[in-house]
């Protein structure tokens, strides 16, 4: 009988404590102010440049767990007046899908950056981004907008021309150049791999 | 007037004494023996119709290879039976076997029919819930003999099988239990309050005053047979004369060695019952030099019948022997492990005992359960029936069973048995060995293997009209299994096989094992002479031509402990061995892992055994299919009436790759479990357990929606704790179960266990409360279960609610959790209100219609199950993941799947209406979720399958699906079905053993589904259908 009442009382205190549990006692979440300097401190050796994803666990980063989809990224990038955030916008976005639209922005974000507060980690994390542009996602494209059509049209841009021009004479882009002396893009370009044609302004593999 | 009266007393005397003598006549007018004991100062003898029998018996049963306690010879054909028993006892009649006794019930006819042909008696026994027991129709493992239910239904169908047998011609007696009183093992308040030395013997008393009744109740319908219970050795002799003095004879199964000691001294002097052993004998196998051991077996035979002869009635001594049953007619290859290795003669030593003088060492395990046969097993013949090779102690037995011991002297008969040449016995018995196995070494030895081929054309619709027979693309494969074995000491044993490929075949609708010899091109990568890196494509097309398919290898530690290591063998979950949460999942999908190339379960185990059974380690890298490297423990223990298992879960690293194409992988994690159970209440099993798991979580972040605002909080300590609680009791009319689970945010469990094909969505993941009951109720040849689940969530789904920012403040939303970037995610888990209801007719219930081989095993002439399952979700799950290949990481589908309504109805048959034709049918047809991809509607589906089987060597399986997934998890995960999908296999058994798995066989299969836009297969959207044909052959040697 005693070990009847155990039992029973047992199972009682295992009721009690599943009926006592109420998870909900969190804090109201609202919003989080978007980083607006000019500084870029690195979470990681190579952080926003595939295929690393350390950006994903940077505090600093105030995109991790924004519902940011691929078709409502371009809004967040019209409206972001920060290319830091723009960074962690892209970064944050090639993390989870890597595609090469994504890396360019991510290396276009850090030249901004560069370009706006000159940030000397900004610069060389560009010229990686760059690079892992050519390296990953060589083939891949970018879309532009016909402005001069009345419908809405769009045509594709390689994405590996866009680096070449980015890192070789980037003026046409209102940035300022990542090299003191272009030629130094060319040769780094060509330690890469890669030769990046000055008259046509197109990058292609070396042999 | 008073001679009148005299006439007419005498009369009525005459007339009375008239109707006596007819109901004498009447009352054994149907039975065609009269068996009795018959006892003066010379000692006991057995009388059969007034004739002596002395008992010159014999444990026989017929069990093929690959089979086990479960075959049921029986339910074959009176043809097929017949020339089994043909076999047999022309051999048992040679020994001059004169009694059988069995552990499964003969039907009448046949045991009519082997007196008759034969000349043999039967012992009929009813093992009286030796090994469980259905009680109330609820199958209980452990047999309670306290429990007044028990003994009713035992008594009961112990009664009524003395009434189907008392007129047999053939019975000689009828017996109860085999060794019970070893198997006292349940638990009750009354007995535990008695001291620990008192325990077994409280419960020994409630067993032999059953055993009483039962044979007091057994006497009012048939005098006319003895009755004998089964006992281990002569333990609990006091409480047989006290509690048992119904039983005419004390059967005893006794393993002391050459000799039985003092076991008729005492018997004489303590119970003065006639003592027939039910069981003696020894293996013949020595577990020192691992060979086959003709001459210690025949020596204890030899010693065991001369004792027993000199302890006949007649003697000069006790003369209490009438004779016995020798353990046992053959070797079965399933009585180590019971359902394991099945084909295997395994050669595990399991125990130890003195008895095996030949082999025997203090701390030693010497005998051999799979070689206790006076005969081996063969291969088969043309019928399928396995051969049967003497031993020795077969001949030494036909020598000594030519004296009849009630018509020779004691000196005569003990000069023909000094007489009989073991010598020349020995060497015959070699001889015939030598004959019979062409196993060169015990060491390393090739033991078979098989070789596979497919001869096949497949085609897309398109293709097909575009280019005509060219548009369709012909293959071939072939690949070879080749099996080894090994056992270099007497502590190490291991098998491995190989698999050698051939061609690899095109099967575009099946996925298959093989395809890691298929051709690819591999990207190389080098630095040229500038130090410029360069990449150059290669065709690789003798890839992996040769991979080690399986290896297992046991090292015997010591008494207590076995050393595993194990790569790609099937293991067990051990959610009946407490493991409460499903820790350690199952892993016997051999076949689906094959075709992804997965190698699982592949690790290394610490295995207790003896009083450390149930302790148990293990470690590895896959140690079940889609584990993370992880190490796994269970430590079983008692304390008082309570059983306990400790269990902890570590996984030390995370998976680098998917186990499938797709199937995402998992964070890694730890879990602690205790777990307790007790009996002790009557008919009531109560569990209890606490988890404790994901501690490497407390601290992460998670967000979730509540009036429409969102809000954040962190993991903590009291999330990851879990508790559960099962009531089973057993009614008397059925088994009721009731469980309450409570499971904190991160308290992840494992694999639920689900008995009886259930399609209940019962899960072992956090952040729920769930409540679950069921019953099995049983009416007849029916059951009757219903079942019904609740289960709601700590904190739901987060649903998808957008970011949006002003450009200096961002509102990040709020999306679809999932495990990986998130500490827990409401998926299998959800919040559900389900319900079930089955009915399943079975008219034979001794084989299991929800056993997971009852495609086999099933004799039924019809059993079917019919019944479906209404599961209401009403909330929406987070995010899945999937694998994605190209990335080499998991993604999320990005959205959870809705909240609906879900049904399925689902019908299964087996029908064997004849023994040479045997069908099988599943019907299944419902409303059911994908489980990822949420962006199609679920889908409405109709499948069925059927297989009839002629004569066990002619197979046709046939299915047909409408709007179904297609066959492999994965189409589920992404939602793609098909129109129609039909298939066709035919295959024809070409050898003797009749076994689908293991026969050599060659067969015809087809497949075909029309297509739709959304088909994996259509690429260019243009095709209608696609097909698949073929021959396909397995040659077994």
């Amino acid at each position: 009988m005693k070990k009847n009442i155990t039992l029973i009382g047992l199972i009682l205190v295992i009721a009690i404590f599943m009926a006592s549990c109420d998870r909900k006692n969190g804090e109201l979440f609202t919003g989080v102010d978007l980083p607006l300097d000019f500084n870029l401190p690195l979470y990681c050796e190579n952080e926003g440049v595939h295929p690393e994803t350390c950006i994903l666990d940077n505090p600093e980063n105030p995109y991790v767990n924004a519902n940011i989809s691929m078709e409502t990224v371009w809004d967040f990038n019209d409206e972001c007046h920060s290319s830091k955030a723009k960074f962690y916008l892209w970064g944050t976005m090639l993390a989870n899908i890597p595609i090469g639209e994504y890396q360019y922005h991510t290396a276009q974000s850090l030249h901004e950056l560069y370009t706006a507060g000159g940030s000397e980690n900004a610069k060389a994390q560009a010229k990686k981004a760059y690079r892992a542009t050519l390296d990953y996602f060589f083939d891949s494209v970018t879309w532009w907008e016909a402005w001069w059509l009345n419908d809405e049209t769009y045509y594709a841009v390689l994405l590996k021309d866009l680096v070449g021009e980015s890192l070789y004479d980037p003026s046409e882009m209102n940035m300022l150049p990542l090299y003191n002396d272009p030629a130094q893009a060319l040769a780094d370009m060509s330690e890469w791999g890669y030769v990046y044609d000055i008259e046509t302004k197109t990058v292609s593999k070396r042999d | 007037m008073k001679k009148t009266i005299e006439v007419q007393k005498a009369g009525k005397i005459f007339i009375l004494s008239l109707l006596m003598l007819i109901t004498i006549a009447f009352a054994y007018a149907d039975s065609p023996h009269e068996v009795t004991t018959f006892n003066d100062e010379n000692g006991w003898k057995l009388v059969v119709d007034g004739e002596d029998h002395f008992v010159k018996g014999m444990v026989w049963g017929y069990c093929p290879v690959g089979e086990n306690y479960s075959y049921n010879l029986w339910g074959q054909t009176d043809e097929f039976i017949k020339k089994v028993l043909h076999q047999e006892f022309t051999l048992l009649n040679e020994a001059g076997v004169n009694t059988i006794r069995l552990f499964g019930i003969v039907p009448p006819r046949w045991v009519t029919y082997i007196y008759e042909k034969y000349g043999v008696m039967t012992i009929v026994n009813h093992l009286m819930g030796r090994y469980g027991y259905n009680i109330g129709g609820v199958w209980i493992p452990k047999t309670n003999y306290q429990d007044e239910l028990t003994r009713e239904t035992l008594i009961r169908d112990f009664v009524a099988m003395v009434e189907e047998f008392k007129d047999v011609k053939g019975v000689v007696m009828f017996a109860l239990g085999n060794e019970n009183n070893y198997g006292l093992e349940w638990s009750s308040f009354e007995i535990e309050n008695l001291p620990e030395g008192e325990r077994h013997k409280g419960k020994a008393e409630y067993l032999y005053s059953m055993y009483n009744e039962a044979i007091a109740e057994a006497k009012k319908i048939d005098k006319n047979h003895p009755y004998v219970i089964v006992n281990g050795d002569i333990q609990y002799l006091d409480l047989i004369v006290e509690h048992c003095q119904e039983t005419d004879i004390l059967g005893v199964n006794c393993y002391r060695g050459i000799s039985f000691t003092d076991l008729w001294e005492r018997v004489d002097k303590e119970a003065n019952l006639p003592i027939m052993f039910t069981e003696f004998g020894s293996d013949a196998f020595n577990a020192m030099t691992l060979q086959e051991e003709h001459l210690g077996q025949a020596e204890i035979v030899k010693g065991n019948w001369e004792e027993i002869f000199n302890k006949s009635y007649g003697k000069g001594e006790e003369g209490n022997a009438i004779g016995g049953c020798q353990f046992q007619w053959r070797d079965e290859w399933w009585k180590y492990k019971q359902t394991e290795n099945l084909d295997i003669h395994d050669k595990t030593a399991s125990w130890s005992n003195g008895a095996g003088y030949f082999d025997f060492a203090p701390g030693f395990n010497n005998m051999n359960e799979e070689w206790f046969g006076i005969c081996a097993m063969g291969e088969p013949n043309e019928d399928g029936i396995y051969a049967t090779h003497p031993r020795m102690a077969y001949n030494v037995l036909k020598e000594m069973w030519k004296v009849e011991p009630y018509n020779t002297d004691k000196k005569t008969m003990n000069d023909k048995f000094a007489e009989i040449d073991m010598n020349s016995l020995y060497s015959l018995a070699l001889m015939r060995s030598a004959k019979v196995d062409k196993q060169k070494s015990d060491a390393f030895k090739m033991v078979g293997g098989k070789l596979e081929g497919d001869l096949l054309f497949s085609g897309l619709s398109n293709n097909i009209e575009k280019n005509g027979k060219n548009g369709l693309d012909f293959s071939h494969g072939e690949m070879l299994f080749l099996d080894f074995e090994f056992q270099p000491t007497t502590k190490i044993k291991g098998d491995f096989t190989l698999n050698i490929l051939g061609n690899v075949p095109n099967k575009p609708m099946e996925e298959y094992y093989g395809k890691r010899g298929e051709t690819y091109i591999s990207v190389i990568t080098t630095e040229n002479e500038d130090g410029l890196t360069v990449t150059t494509e290669k065709e690789i097309n003798d890839a992996e031509r040769l991979e080690i398919y399986d290896f297992e290898l046991t090292y015997n530690l010591n008494d207590y402990l076995d050393l595993k290591s194990f790569y790609h063998k099937p293991r067990y979950h051990w959610g009946y061995f407490g493991d409460f949460y499903g820790l350690m999942y199952e892993a016997t999908d051999m076949d689906g892992m094959d075709i992804w190339d997965e190698k699982a379960p592949y690790g290394i185990e610490l295995a207790g055994k003896k009083s450390w059974d149930g302790f148990n380690i293990v470690a590895g890298p896959e140690v079940y299919w889609g584990a993370n490297p992880k190490v796994i423990g269970k430590l079983p223990f008692h304390f008082g009436s309570f059983n306990f298992a400790l269990m902890h879960s570590e996984d030390f690293a995370r998976a680098d790759a998917s186990s499938t194409a797709t199937e995402a992988t998992r964070r890694a994690t730890r879990q602690t479990s205790l777990y307790m159970f007790t009996e002790t209440i009557p008919r009531t099993k109560l569990e209890l357990g606490c988890l404790f798991a994901g501690s490497e979580k407390i601290g992460e972040d998670f967000k979730y929606y509540e009036d429409e605002n969102i809000y954040q909080d962190e993991i903590k300590l009291e999330d990851t704790f879990g508790a559960k609680t099962k009531l089973t009791f057993n009614t008397g009319f059925g088994n009721l179960d009731i469980s309450a689970k409570y499971s904190g945010l991160v308290a992840d469990g494992g694999s639920p266990l689900q008995e009886f094909d259930s399609t209940i969505p019962s899960s072992e993941g956090g952040n729920k409360y769930e409540f679950e009951a069921g019953m099995l109720l049983p009416i007849g040849n029916w059951w009757f279960l219903p079942r019904g689940l609740y289960r709601k969530n700590l904190l739901d789904a987060n649903p998808i609610i957008e970011a949006y920012s002003d450009g200096t403040t961002l509102y990040p939303g709020l999306m679809p959790r999932n495990t990986d970037s998130d500490p827990f995610a409401v998926l299998g888990n959800r919040e559900a209100i389900s319900g079930e209801f089955f009915i399943t007719y079975d008219d034979t219930p001794a084989s299991f219609f929800y056993a997971w081989d009852a495609d086999k095993k099933e004799d039924a002439g019809l059993a079917f199950s019919i019944g479906g399952n209404y599961t209401s979700y009403p909330t929406e799950t987070d995010a899945y993941l999937f694998y994605y290949q190209e990335g080499k990481t998991n993604a999320s589908f990005g959205m959870g799947l809705p909240a609906e309504d879900v049904w399925m109805a689902k019908v299964r048959i087996i029908m064997n209406p004849n023994p040479r034709f045997k069908f099988i049918s599943n019907i299944s047809g419902g409303k059911q979720q994908s489980s990822g991809d949420p962006s199609e509607d679920s889908p409405q589906f109709i499948t069925m399958d059927a297989k009839f089987i002629f004569n066990k060597t002619y197979h046709l399986s046939v299915f047909a699906k409408k709007d179904a997934w297609g066959p492999l998890d994965w189409y589920r995960q992404f939602n793609i079905t098909f129109p129609y999908q039909f298939g066709l296999d035919y295959s024809i058994l070409i050898d003797n053993a009749k076994e689908y798995f293991k026969s050599s066989r060659i067969g015809f299969k087809t497949l075909f589904r029309t297509l739709n836009e959304d088909s994996p297969s259509n690429i260019d959207g243009l095709s209608d259908y696609e097909f698949q044909s073929g021959i396909y052959y397995s040659v077994n040697f």
